[in-house]
């Protein structure tokens, strides 16, 4: 465990008659990037969610460091969620709150920051995702790139040891798209943090990760370094790599 | 036939479902009292929205409301009765049932579909999922807050609303019914009883916990996009419509048993 900062075991989780997770064994090591790529609608976010114990496993377990999470009672439960940090697909603003105050939440509920301490820290976080003057404005006047940046600075607002990233480029345009992989990028440079990063993009996986694993089925069938992924002869991974419809995945239209 | 007593039992199962999962919210919102101070810069800013935005809407809802019933009363009985029972009837009328249900109804959908609908919104954009992953508690920062604020608003309302009502009814008796301000205040002061003024207000605090429940439920519960969300907010306008009335008759029976 001491090498792992997040472990999922056996894993199953179905919702109603359809079977999510089956069986799905994953570790992220302290300090690296770990990519999940799969289809959309494998159980890839469900994965991020069972990390950060917003979902329970029906079977399986699941620990952080070496706390397990899915039987945690609610106030340990808490106490791990400061360590952990969350990228959602479309960011989660809180639509009601400026952008400061997002950012700065979580430290007004957890720490004891003066105003100017919360101020300060606002405004590195920001800058560390390549914002400035924007902390007044409303998240409804933002663009997408902007409010994942916000999402992201307040995902780093309380200096977390493991940051997860739920699609995080997904519907924005491509440049924007590299400078939040440079953000993502820079963010584990800069803070030392272990990531995890959801995605169903090849060219994501190859530029952000330093482990990646491919979900099918509810398992994982294949895990390891970029250039592992680029070498296999996995028939899924093949497919994946190449974008084809003709492979081992079943295509439906 | 066995297709019709299926769906019919799934129907039934869910609402016991549903009524279970209410419950078990709301025991967790009771359980978060204890933080109320914590939380009393969200509760005084939920007081805010609820009770004075609400004060235009109900101030009309209860003028006229006064004024229609100071006519139909005297229309109904000014051939059998002094004018002096027409102002009491009116007022009493205005105080134990007329004020806390015509306002509880509709705040209940100025107030209760706003809660449904911005809870709900935040759980479909995941923001209610951004706050547990912040170990923000989302019944103690969202839900305590907004049922605190309806159980202490909702009496405040329902008085300014009997005052506005009874000002409404006291300006038509004196213009339209030909009737003093001297037998208005006499009818008043001689049959509507503190009792009358403690019954309106215990029906204010239920009602007022009533909507604020019932729409923090349907929102924290929505799921399904955007449909869900309109769905959730109208299930929660039509159930406070209803708990509303159906808590007014037990409420009355309870207060006012007949002799």
């Amino acid at each position: 465990m001491n090498d792992s900062i997040v472990k999922l075991a056996n894993i199953y989780k179905s919702f109603g008659d359809e079977q999510v997770l089956a069986g799905l064994n994953l570790s992220v090591p302290r300090g690296e990037t770990l990519v999940i790529m799969g289809r959309s609608g494998a159980g890839k976010s469900v994965i991020l969610k069972h990390m950060v114990g917003l979902m329970a496993p029906d079977r399986g377990e699941v620990y952080f460091d070496s706390s397990r999470l899915d039987t945690l009672k609610h106030a340990e439960l808490q106490q791990v969620r400061r360590r952990i940090g969350m990228l959602f697909q479309g960011a989660a603003l809180f639509d009601s709150m400026t952008v400061a105050e997002n950012v700065s939440l979580g430290l007004r509920k957890h720490t004891r920051m003066s105003e100017g301490e919360i101020r300060e820290v606002v405004r590195a976080k920001l800058a560390a995702v390549g914002l400035s003057g924007v902390e007044e404005k409303m998240p409804a006047e933002l663009s997408g790139g902007m409010r994942k940046r916000v999402g992201l600075a307040r995902a780093i607002a309380m200096d977390p040891e493991l940051v997860l990233y739920d699609e995080p480029t997904t519907g924005i345009d491509p440049i924007t798209a590299d400078a939040i992989k440079n953000l993502i990028l820079d963010t584990r440079r800069q803070f030392g943090v272990t990531s995890v990063v959801v995605t169903h993009d090849v060219s994501n996986a190859l530029k952000l990760g330093t482990l990646i694993s491919l979900l099918v089925d509810g398992r994982i069938i294949f895990s390891g370094k970029p250039g592992e992924l680029k070498s296999t002869d996995n028939p899924y991974v093949r497919q994946f790599l190449e974008g084809s419809a003709e492979g081992p995945f079943r295509v439906h239209t | 036939m066995f297709g019709l007593f299926s769906r019919l039992g799934e129907n039934v199962l869910g609402r016991f479902y549903r009524l279970g999962e209410a419950s078990v919210l709301m025991l967790r919102v009771l359980g978060e009292l204890p933080y109320i101070w914590s939380m009393r810069q969200e509760i005084v800013s939920q007081m805010m929205r609820i009770g004075i935005g609400s004060f235009p809407l109900v101030a009309v809802t209860s003028l006229f409301t006064g004024m229609v019933l100071a006519v139909q009363t005297s229309y109904q009985i000014e051939e059998y009765v002094p004018q002096v029972f027409i102002a009491a009837g009116v007022c009493k009328a205005i105080i134990i049932e007329l004020g806390p249900v015509i306002t509880a109804l509709v705040i209940s959908g100025r107030v209760g579909a706003s809660i449904t609908a911005e809870l709900g919104t935040m759980r479909v954009t995941e923001q209610i999922d951004a706050l547990e992953t912040m170990a923000i508690d989302p019944v103690r920062y969202l839900l305590l807050p907004r049922i605190l604020a309806g159980l202490v608003m909702m009496p405040v309302i329902v008085t300014f609303g009997c005052v506005v009502a009874i000002s409404g009814a006291y300006m038509v008796s004196l213009l339209y019914l030909d009737m003093s301000s001297q037998v208005f205040f006499q009818g008043m002061r001689q049959f509507v009883y503190p009792f009358d003024v403690y019954s309106g207000l215990l029906k204010s605090f239920v009602f007022g916990g009533t909507l604020s429940m019932v729409g923090c439920y349907y929102g924290f519960c929505t799921s399904k996009g955007a449909v869900g969300v309109g769905r959730a907010t109208t299930n929660s306008v039509v159930t406070n419509c209803l708990l509303i009335l159906v808590f007014d008759y037990f409420l009355a029976m309870l207060l006012f048993p007949a002799v």
